[in-house]
């Protein structure tokens, strides 16, 4: 259930790091508008009518523009990490509309002033660059666009830069400085912020038409699209009224300047949908956390729901969200049984004072999908308890199966052998040489069989194991070997069935040793450490005389008791390790 | 030398019984299970009981639980337990306390029945007698900590023959060496083992006990 979460991590776009335009582009906007709020309360604590009057501005609008401000930034901080060239743009335009404002503040140089109006045009570039750049995967053709646009807005700036001296701007209406730009000689201002505001339209027009047209594969949503193009419009009108207007000072003075709220517009969209993804990630997280833990969300339930149990299909056996086996509940009414088209599926059990048509209501579909998530959880582990122990239960009828044959081997035909090989010493004692050399050859052939018999019945089950303990058994395993081996076994007490499976762990390894070199070399540790013990058996040295070992009865028994078995090897140099983690329940 | 023969399969016992009169020995009684043996051994305290590890009701230990009892109760008699199972475990667990006066033999070795009149032998003169492959079992055995692993394998040799309750003359025929080096190499082997010196016979003894402890 835990993966429920993972999603969040896992899904493409939401987090796109070490995009380094987009780390620094939000702070240093901010610190712009930071400035230009300040600087625009200082102007207006230096109240002066005649200022006021002669700039047509109000007080009221310094509010506004400073509210514009705030959305701007609050726009570029919202989609900063999930849409980090938006956030960009956003910033870009950020500054390219309020840099400007800066030219009306008396107290910087003159220069500076004059340089900071040509940041105007990049308004245009920052603005298309929040819907071109708003996809994950921006296609190509945006890009360029993007990047068009850029070139453009660049040129506007440095035309504007080289050319523009605001004494001879009409439009210019405080404080106007004889600044003479580099390019004054060859390029008149009327000229500069001719082309500059040409150049801003062609990049308003080419920014407008690729956020509709290029960016068709992959777009923003469609609120981004509309606010960007409507702001693109504005931007371009502005751009247009003031080229027209040029020497009509008294239009120039009483002209609106919409840049920053066309910025401000856009960043007004940006920020609601900002504000919805967080919202989105707050459910989906409560969701996630109802799917992973229902137990948890139902005890929020105000105490009227003390638990749920799940029935298992089939069954008729409830079980707890662990799928262990729990009782009934201790009375009518004390639960709510819920069902779907095949029947009963989980109880509720609810507290005394609940109210069965409350809890009721009170499910929504999300916590019905937890508690189904749940059951299916709970139904699969009672299922996996109910095949192991059936596991368990073949192994160990197969263990006294074998066990019996054994004891049979032993007590029968082992001991009738013996009796004949008494039998035909006691006859040779009193026949003739001829038959004695075939009694003496018969008797020969019974211990042969003996032998023989002998070794059938320890494979058949090693009867020490049972009688003496693991690690008498393994003793006696490494003792029959004839590879030198080194064996350490530390355990306190293990119940008959992980001793069976480790001594099988450890058989199933030793026969792995086909033909053993002079350098060949086992190592055997069996550790019990609480309730588990671990099995690591590792063959050295048996270059080439080492064969992939039959695992499979080993792994049926420590898988029978919740363990695994784990087989590395054998390598090129017949290095082989087998390991095996048997849970034994002390 | 009189003997009691205890195993649950009559015609074990009987074999058994038969092998050991045509050898000279005095069978003067026969139990198919453990109890039975106590009331013979009881009853007519023979020299030697010999005894199949496992009888009724469980088939597991019995014999070995009845041996314990005997050489406890009954000093005078000694014990050669049988077993069809070559599983050390039985002759560590029986000797590893007072090994003395008792040997441990695989069955099929005593159809061999001189193997058998000469364990017999020995154990009533108060020494230990370990089946030879058991005894090679044991050697085999690798564990870092013990005191074997500083014997040579001519010293190894040895106490492997030691064990199997062979004389000094009976090893140095065996291994092809004089009586003498079997006595030098011997000292030296109580020496590494730690044995002090004492009567002859007691460190023998003593030194198969840490064979089969260790």
């Amino acid at each position: 259930m835990r993966d429920v979460t993972t999603v969040e991590g896992a899904s493409p776009g939401l987090a796109a790091p070490g995009r380094a335009p987009g780390v620094l582009a939000a702070p240093l906007a901010t610190t712009v508008a930071v400035v230009t709020v300040v600087a625009s309360g200082l102007v207006l604590a230096r109240y002066d009518p005649a200022l006021v009057v002669e700039r047509s501005t109000t007080p009221w609008l310094s509010f506004v523009e400073l509210a514009a401000a705030v959305v701007m930034v609050a726009g570029a901080w919202a989609v900063r990490a999930t849409h980090p060239l938006a956030s960009t743009g956003l910033a870009v335009a950020t500054a390219g509309s309020l840099l400007p404002l800066w030219a009306a503040s008396p107290w910087l140089p003159g220069s500076v002033r004059a340089g900071v109006l040509a940041a105007a045009p990049f308004t245009v570039a920052g603005v298309a660059q929040v819907a071109l750049g708003w996809p994950t995967e921006v296609p190509p053709a945006a890009r360029r666009a993007g990047r068009a646009v850029y070139v453009l807005a660049g040129l506007a700036g440095l035309t504007h830069l080289l050319g523009y001296n605001a004494f001879a701007d009409p439009g210019c209406f405080r404080t106007c400085e004889d600044v003479p730009p580099v390019l004054g000689g060859i390029l008149t201002t009327r000229a500069a912020v001719t082309v500059a505001s040409l150049l801003t339209i062609a990049a308003a027009a080419v920014g407008a038409a690729a956020a509709v047209l290029a960016a068709r594969p992959a777009r923003a949503p469609r609120s981004v699209t509309g606010a960007v193009v409507l702001a693109l419009a504005a931007l371009a009108l502005a751009a247009a009224t003031r080229l027209v207007g040029w020497g009509d000072a008294l239009a120039s003075v009483s002209r609106f300047a919409p840049e920053p709220f066309a910025v401000a517009l856009v960043g007004a969209v940006v920020c609601a949908i900002g504000f919805r993804t967080v919202r989105t990630r707050a459910a989906i997280d409560r969701l996630a956390a109802q799917l992973s833990d229902p137990a948890a969300a139902l005890r929020q339930s105000g105490g009227a729901i003390r638990g749920v149990q799940f029935l298992v299909p089939d069954d008729r056996r409830w079980v707890d969200a662990a799928g262990q086996d729990v009782g009934d509940p201790p009375g009518p009414g004390s639960d709510l049984v819920l069902s779907d088209a095949s029947g009963p599926v989980l109880r509720l059990l609810l507290a005394r004072r609940a109210d069965q048509g409350e809890v009721l209501a009170g499910l929504t579909p999300a916590t019905r999908l937890a508690l189904r998530n749940a059951q299916l959880a709970a139904v699969a582990s009672a299922r996996l308890a109910q095949v192991r122990a059936s596991q368990r239960r073949v192994v160990a009828t197969s263990d006294a199966e074998r066990r019996r044959i054994e004891r049979d081997l032993h007590d029968g035909a082992q001991q009738r052998l013996v009796s004949v090989a008494f039998h035909l010493r006691v006859a040779l004692s009193g026949a003739d040489p001829a038959a004695g050399v075939r009694l003496t050859s018969a008797e020969a052939r019974v211990r042969d069989a003996l032998a023989r018999l002998r070794r059938l019945a320890h494979g058949i089950f090693p009867s020490v194991l049972a009688s003496e303990g693991l690690g008498a058994a393994l003793d006696e395993l490494v003792a029959a070997s004839n590879v030198p081996a080194t064996l350490t076994v530390r355990v306190d007490s293990v119940a008959d069935a992980p001793a069976m499976a480790a001594y099988a762990t450890v058989v199933a390894a030793l026969d792995a040793v086909e033909r053993p070199s002079v350098a060949t070399r086992e190592m055997i540790s069996v550790l019990q450490h609480g309730g588990t013990l671990t099995v690591r058996v590792e063959v050295t040295g048996g270059d080439g005389t080492v064969v992939a070992p039959d695992c499979t009865d080993a792994a049926d028994r420590v898988g029978a008791l919740g363990g695994h078995l784990t087989l590395s090897g054998p390598a090129q140099d017949g290095m082989l390790t087998v390991t095996a983690v048997i849970p034994c329940g002390s | 030398m009189r003997v009691v023969v205890a195993d649950d399969v009559m015609l074990v016992r009987s074999g058994l019984a038969r092998l050991l009169s045509d050898a000279g020995v005095e069978v003067v009684g026969e139990a198919a299970d453990a109890d039975a043996l106590l009331r013979l051994v009881a009853l007519d305290q023979p020299d030697v009981a010999i005894v199949d590890i496992r009888m009724p009701p469980t088939h597991t230990d019995e014999g070995l639980v009845a041996a314990r009892r005997i050489r406890e109760r009954y000093p005078r008699t000694s014990v050669v337990l049988l077993s069809q199972y070559l599983e050390p475990r039985y002759a560590q667990r029986l000797l590893a306390d007072q090994p003395g006066g008792l040997g441990y033999l695989l069955k099929e070795r005593v159809s061999d029945i001189a193997v058998l009149v000469d364990a017999l032998r020995r154990v009533t003169e108060g020494e230990c007698v370990v089946d030879p492959t058991i005894v090679a079992r044991l050697m085999q055995r690798r564990r870092p900590d013990s005191p074997l692993t500083l014997l040579t394998s001519r010293e190894r040799d040895i106490l492997a023959l030691m064990a199997e309750g062979r004389s000094n003359a009976g090893i140095a025929g065996e291994l092809g060496i004089s009586e003498r080096t079997v006595e030098a190499a011997s000292a030296q082997l109580f020496r590494k083992l730690g044995l002090e010196p004492s009567p002859d016979l007691n460190r023998r003894v003593l030194a198969v006990l840490t064979l089969l402890r260790n």
